[in-house]
């Protein structure tokens, strides 16, 4: 009943013309480049609002979807991944001085309202707005535009040597679905991501321990360590699909099973652990890894 | 917090994007799904500036020892309303029988000395 009220709401408010009217200036922008000052964008901050609220409509009804449930269809699910991708598309492609090109770069003014709106997500921007786009993209069915889109953002890793060891968790797991998702130079991308996998393997032994230790108060270690479960379990998706990527092993049913289970058992952990803003994440991720074995 | 003024008073000026981040920070926080879609609705109409859907209330608890209480601890609350416009305003002032520290301390000796079964 409260999806419903939700539903009407955006509608009476038009918050889908507000989206379509951004990915029209957007349009605009791209073909009119510098020369034109005037298609700016109106309240860019609300990109970052109603992007979330659309991903996690995406995400509810592919939920319902896959479980066959009545009134989900893959239509909805193709049309909230939609509003979301233009939200984030356009953020990523904001100008960031007018009159100025971004020149392949991704636009600093988008990535400060990402930073703002979600800065107690365990995600870096930049990093944020690349897994947003590439997750909603893939979705979305708009794989030109968010091709394109994440050939202009470089993500490197931070150095391992500057991050606690959740930094280092969850920038190897979501840049590894990046990777998966950009496929670049043939296999090269699917390769890195399960190396990256394998990195992070071997580096937990030697970090894990030491950031547990610096929490100091036990609830804040309980809390921290059933939020790392939730992490391996998604480091697990990435193996999965990484392997199938280069494999076509296991088959359809077994990988989906496999996807399904690992996800339960992280959204379990981060529950436990008090976790929302990483659990949503872990459901982005899944509903990512889902589509690319499709 | 970003609605108080550099006086530390409060500042109504910023009171609105305050509370608007403060219900979308929630609407993110909340994982029940029937919850998530009241508190997004909310937040939708909030950040359209769709007063007449919305009921909002300012509130806030005072407390104060039952000696030092007087009608200007309503401040600006009491003095201009208006202020707060488009929200109603439910101002409370708990008034304690002691003061505040002899009060506190009471509470501490009491927690302290509860043992909680595990």
């Amino acid at each position: 009943m409260n999806y419903g009220l939700l539903q009407t709401t955006l509608k009476e408010l038009n918050i889908p013309i507000f989206i379509e009217k951004a990915d029209h200036a957007d349009l605009v922008r791209m073909i009119a480049s510098a020369k034109n000052d005037s298609i700016n964008q109106s309240a860019p901050k609300k990109l970052t609002r109603y992007g979330f609220i659309y991903e996690r409509q995406g995400i509810r009804t592919f939920k319902q979807f896959v479980t066959k449930q009545e009134n989900a269809d893959r239509r909805s699910v193709v049309e909230y991944f939609q509003k979301a991708f233009i939200c984030w598309h356009t953020l990523a492609l904001l100008l960031d001085h007018p009159g100025k090109l971004l020149n392949g770069n991704i636009s600093s003014t988008g990535k400060h309202f990402v930073e703002a709106e979600f800065r107690d997500e365990p995600l870096p921007a930049q990093l944020s707005l690349a897994f947003r786009l590439a997750a909603s993209g893939l979705l979305a069915e708009c794989t030109a535009e968010m091709h394109l889109d994440l050939k202009k953002i470089y993500f490197p890793l931070q150095g391992k040597f500057q991050l606690n060891w959740r930094n280092i968790v969850t920038e190897h797991i979501f840049s590894a679905f990046i990777l998966l998702v950009r496929k670049d130079k043939s296999r090269e991308d699917v390769c890195q991501a399960l190396t990256s996998m394998n990195a992070l393997r071997e580096m937990q032994h030697n970090y894990e321990e030491n950031y547990l230790e610096s929490l100091e108060e036990p609830e804040k270690q309980a809390s921290a360590a059933l939020e790392l479960v939730g992490f391996y379990h998604l480091a697990q998706l990435i193996t999965l699909v990484g392997e199938y990527l280069q494999t076509g092993e296991p088959r359809n049913a077994k990988i989906n099973l496999g996807l399904d289970r690992h996800h339960e058992q992280s959204i379990e952990a981060f529950d436990a652990g008090g976790q929302p803003l990483s659990a949503h994440l872990g459901d982005l991720l899944w509903v990512g890894c889902r589509e690319l074995v499709q | 917090m970003e609605c108080y003024s550099s006086d530390g008073s409060l500042s109504v000026d910023n009171l609105y994007d305050a509370t608007k981040d403060k219900v979308w920070r929630a609407v993110r926080f909340t994982r029940n799904e029937q919850v998530a879609d009241l508190l997004t609705t909310a937040a939708v109409y909030l950040e359209e500036e769709r007063f007449d859907k919305l009921r909002i209330i300012v509130s806030s608890v005072l407390v104060r020892p039952k000696t030092k209480y007087t009608q200007a601890d309503f401040g600006s609350f009491w003095k201009k309303p208006g202020k707060y416009d488009p929200a109603s305003i439910r101002f409370l002032i708990a008034c304690i029988p002691e003061d505040i520290d002899g009060t506190i301390k009471k509470w501490y000796d009491v927690v302290e000395k509860t043992e909680v079964p595990v």
